[in-house]
């Protein structure tokens, strides 16, 4: 059947609860949809914090953060975003605590903030506490007051429902998403007069990550297939404390809070590395860090990982400011933190690059930042604004959430006041999902997804996380086109109609070889290291020929095109980055 | 280790009543419920259903009963629940109708939640900066913003079990972290809704609800605040 | 909003403060019924001593209090009856085994029938009566309105139940009243 709403948002984190509410508060008449029910969305694992220049603690202001941020994007990030953003940042906060964020607290009453990497006062001088906190859950907070917020404004959700196309007129204007009803087995399509992806990230492409199994990047696709560009996807950010082995998140916050990165030897590493900032070093650098100890042979009883050692911080901050990941190393480790160091390593946590918008959320479909996609709006991490360049820091994205979101949802509402009509749909919009899900069901004998999923993220582990070269690169491009044939004949053992979960396996790892190649042919392009993207063959940052933003256009089987995008620079030069 | 694992599964294409499914698996002891669960959906049986995603017991998705509990399948080590040969049992969440399998319909679950308001209400004009709160106020509504909405406690509750439509620990709780929030102005009207027939009143105090809780809130506790904030509020 | 939650008019908070009342009382009133009842029978009565049937079919009358006295011979004007045993009924030995001593049920009727202290030790009855019958119907009330979920059915049982406890307190309050007042 046919839904028609002014505002359709796909994806319930965040972002989309962020756009869905200022829309709605605007008077729009707002759906959400989403593959999962809201609260389930992993805006809600995000511990540690979100940035802002509130200065509730010790002096700050917004330039200071902005500049931060550009330097922590290795100055790929576009400085107008990241002023925007830097800017807006305290009010965003200061109406999520209005509509009822349960913060932690100074002992004035004020929001608390703590210690993050990456950020300082003065353009670089010493630490600065900026992150605003509820102890350390506190995406989870944010993500259950905006979903409380957007039920009290009546916000339309249909819970449950994968998109699973974007829908586009003749003259390149988006008009609505088709989505299928994961309890029913049923295919709807969604007529709007506005679509904004707020689909999330994609670690699941890699083996170890912090994200959710839902973070299969679908967003991402359906923009590839739609004939919008990726842009910097090479940039795959790796948090340098995950469990070991499980790659659960330890937030950045334990080591805000005092926490020390020690190797084999019981050296605190960091202080060879960034004798300022030591290991509240930005991510990119400590993960490098890790893996390099690693190499060097001074990973913990020789495996892969090191100490997290939270042993002196003593045992009231790590139970009332940091009780989650007290509990994850004791459930999953069987460790206290209070008496044994937590074994970390690298995991793969955010996507920095994503489908380009400009600031109000319009997805910019060439290198001419004019040329926007009517009706086409992104925010959250799948989209790339971009505020993050190589290098995201902590507390950025649940910030980038929440600005951006806003601010999108303040756009589409406003863009659909200008001009109230709603594009006409094509003659049958849902053919195309019709005939894949007809197609994947009616297929007897293939591959499972799990062998082709499991496949890719051995080979994207392996040749695209931290350490890159020419060769591993090019090996895992050659994989991937032989994987993106073996997904043709991906197939199912559940053939029901209700609640096909097994279904839904296949029609993820149909989106995932879409974009995964957006991240591996990126890299392999970019001859230079900058941020997280770190080549063992060319080592240093080269501004003079890599200062830009690569742009992915997928062909599908006919393979893809590079283009390439100049960075926006306002205020700071690029400089040689040091901690 | 070598396990058995009992799976109690129901597709409402083929079944007319639920039916026990055996597996026989080797798995790790430090690996989670879930492990299990996936390892046979991917490995030995596709159409296994369950819900899952963040699978480090923050996203509230995989509440279920195994081994005779309410859990959640993430949150919980083989260690902790089977011995070597031993059995493992999953089954859907009690006191609530199955879709398919593990996975079962949360709606009324979630209408209880949207009856209580589960929304911050001050309607005096915002001011400039945030709303002051004490780290004193904030520590009595603490505990209680853990709640990630899994369900495991009102699915334990034996009023919910024997009257379905009692608001239950999870929506209560969230009623008490608004009425005992000092930003919160509406608390009169919020308490009228839980001091109804199929409201507060219903809580027994019988604490299956903290034994279930994965995030170790101790909700008797709070709900019990909350029955002493309604008597005196309302008479 | 769902019609099945809405806020509701009628507060219940008023019985369930009532029903912690009623229990915490009934905590006191049971140790005190227990004590005076099964451990120490000289409590039984507080105006005048306790005496076994062996006692009464010898002769023995209980000894009086001061006040007791007093209160005995007032009543025996107002009654203009005279030489009636006011506490053990001439043939009430007749009916009981000899050499014993007293049953419950004489210290019972004794206290109740006390000539300075029966309407305390009625109202201590009445109370406990009403308390017990309040905490347990409500209980089993509240039982009957989770486990019956049809709407008719569930009012139906519980005005029954209500009911019932009426009469079992009319019936109780007639027998604590009237107790000891045929001496």
């Amino acid at each position: 059947m046919t839904f028609s709403h002014d505002i359709v948002i796909v994806g319930a984190g965040g972002a989309g609860l962020m756009a869905a509410l200022y829309a709605a508060e605007e008077g729009a008449d707002v759906a959400v949809v989403s593959k999962l029910h809201p609260l389930r969305s992993h805006t809600g694992a995000a511990q540690g914090g979100i940035g802002a220049a509130l200065g509730n603690e010790e002096e700050d202001s917004w330039l200071w953060h902005a500049f931060d941020t550009v330097k922590g994007s290795d100055y790929l990030g576009d400085q107008d975003a990241i002023e925007q953003m830097c800017k807006d940042a305290p009010r965003t906060i200061i109406e999520l605590e209005h509509y009822g964020v349960p913060f932690s607290r100074t002992n004035e009453g004020k929001i608390a903030q703590r210690r993050f990497g990456g950020h300082t006062r003065n353009f670089g001088e010493a630490p600065v506490r900026r992150a605003c906190y509820a102890a350390d859950r506190t995406g989870h907070v944010i993500l259950h007051t905006l979903y409380e917020q957007c039920v009290k404004k009546q916000v339309r959700f249909y819970d449950e429902y994968q998109v699973l196309d974007l829908l586009m007129t003749e003259g390149g204007t988006c008009n609505g998403v088709v989505a299928y009803e994961i309890l029913t087995g049923d295919v709807h399509t969604f007529h709007a007069k506005a679509v904004c992806f707020a689909t999330g990230g994609y670690g699941r492409v890699f083996k170890t990550t912090s994200n959710a199994h839902a973070g299969t990047g679908d967003g991402f696709a359906l923009a590839v297939r739609a004939g919008v560009p990726l842009q910097d996807m090479e940039f795959v950010q790796f948090h340098p404390t995950g469990l070991y082995r499980l790659g659960i998140l330890i937030t950045e916050g334990a080591r805000g809070e005092g926490g020390i990165l020690r190797n084999s030897e019981g050296e605190r590493f960091m202080e060879r590395y960034a004798p300022t900032v030591k290991d509240l070093a930005p991510r990119d650098m400590v993960s490098q860090c890790i893996y390099t100890e690693i190499r060097e042979g001074r990973g913990i009883n020789g495996k892969e990982y090191v100490h997290l050692d939270m042993t002196h911080v003593g045992k009231e901050v790590l139970e009332h400011k940091l009780p989650e990941i007290s509990t994850f190393s004791r459930v999953y480790l069987g460790i206290d933190p209070v008496e044994q160091p937590i074994p970390v390593a690298p995991t793969c946590h955010y996507a920095m690059g994503g489908i380009p918008t400009n600031v109000d959320g319009q997805v910019v479909r060439s290198g001419d930042r004019s040329d926007i996609v009517p009706g086409f709006y992104a925010c959250g991490e799948c989209a790339c604004v971009s505020v993050h360049g190589a290098n995201r820091l902590g507390t950025n994205s649940l910030l980038d959430l929440v600005v951006f979101g806003r601010r999108t949802g303040m756009a589409m509402a406003a863009a659909i006041k200008a001009d109230n009509k709603k594009a006409a749909l094509s003659e049958n919009p849902e053919k195309r999902t019709r005939d894949t899900l007809e197609s994947i069901m009616a297929r007897s004998d293939g591959e499972k997804a799990v062998s082709i999923r499991t496949d890719l993220q051995e080979t994207m582990m392996k040749n695209v996380s931290v350490y890159r070269n020419d060769d591993t690169l090019a090996e895992s491009l050659s994989d991937l086109k032989d994987l993106r044939r073996r997904v043709k004949s991906v197939t199912v053992e559940d053939k029901g109609r209700k609640f096909n979960t097994d279904l839904m396996d296949a029609v993820e790892i149909l989106f995932m070889m879409d974009y995964a190649e957006a991240i591996a042919a990126g890299a392999k392009n970019r001859t230079e290291s900058r941020g997280a993207h770190s080549r063992e063959d060319f080592s240093s940052r080269d501004d003079e020929n890599w200062l830009k933003h690569t742009l992915f256009f997928g062909k599908g089987d006919d393979g893809y095109d590079i283009e390439y995008k100049d960075v926006t620079i306002t205020r700071f030069q690029p400089k040689e980055r040091k901690y | 280790m070598n396990i058995t694992v009992k799976i109690k599964r129901f597709d409402p294409e083929k079944d007319d009543a639920a039916r026990w499914e055996s597996y026989s698996v080797e798995a790790d002891k430090m690996d989670r419920a879930l492990d299990v669960l996936m390892d046979i959906k991917w490995h030995h049986d596709g159409s296994l259903t369950f819900r899952k995603s963040c699978a480090h017991g923050v996203c509230g998705s995989d509440a279920m009963k195994i081994n005779g509990e309410n859990k959640l399948a993430c949150s919980v080590l083989l260690q902790d629940l089977v011995k070597e040969g031993g059995t493992l049992t999953f089954e859907p969440l009690p006191a609530a109708s199955v879709i398919k399998d593990l996975v079962v319909d949360q709606s009324g679950f979630f209408e209880k939640y949207r009856a209580v308001m589960p929304w911050l209400i001050n309607d005096s004009p915002a001011p400039e900066k945030e709303r002051y709160q004490s780290a004193e106020d904030h520590e009595i509504i603490e505990e209680a913003t853990k709640c990630i909405l899994c369900g495991a406690c009102t699915h334990s509750c034996p009023s919910t079990w024997a009257d379905p439509d009692y608001l239950g620990p999870a929506a209560l709780l969230k009623a008490y972290r608004y009425v005992f929030d000092t930003r919160d102005e509406e608390s009169e009207e919020r308490l009228k809704i839980v001091d109804s027939p199929n409201g507060l009143w219903k809580c027994y105090t019988i604490f299956n609800c903290v034994q279930a809780c994965p995030k170790e809130i101790d909700i008797t506790r709070w709900l019990s605040a909350l029955k002493r904030k309604a008597v005196t509020t309302r008479f | 909003m769902s019609k099945k939650y809405g806020h509701s008019a009628k507060s219940s908070a008023f019985q369930w403060f009532t029903h912690r009342i009623t229990g915490t009382f009934l905590i006191f009133l049971l140790i005190t019924h227990f004590w005076v009842q099964h451990y120490d029978r000289t409590t039984a009565s507080i105006s005048h001593s306790v005496i076994t049937s062996a006692e009464a079919d010898a002769g023995v009358i209980p000894e009086y209090s001061d006040a007791a006295n007093e209160a005995v011979q007032q009543r025996r004007l107002n009654q203009g009856g005279i030489g009636r045993n006011p506490v053990v009924p001439a043939d009430a030995s007749a009916a009981q085994p000899t050499g014993q001593e007293a049953t419950p049920y004489d210290v019972l009727m004794l206290r109740l029938g006390d000539p300075v202290y029966a309407v305390l030790w009625k109202g201590f009855n009445l109370l406990f009566l009403l308390f017990a019958l309040h905490h347990g119907f409500f209980g089993v009330t509240n039982i009957l309105s989770d486990y019956i979920r049809n709407d008719m059915l569930r009012v139906g049982a519980v005005s029954l139940a209500w009911t019932f406890a009426l009469v079992l307190f009319i019936v109780g309050s007639y027998s604590v009243i009237v107790a000891g007042l045929n001496v």
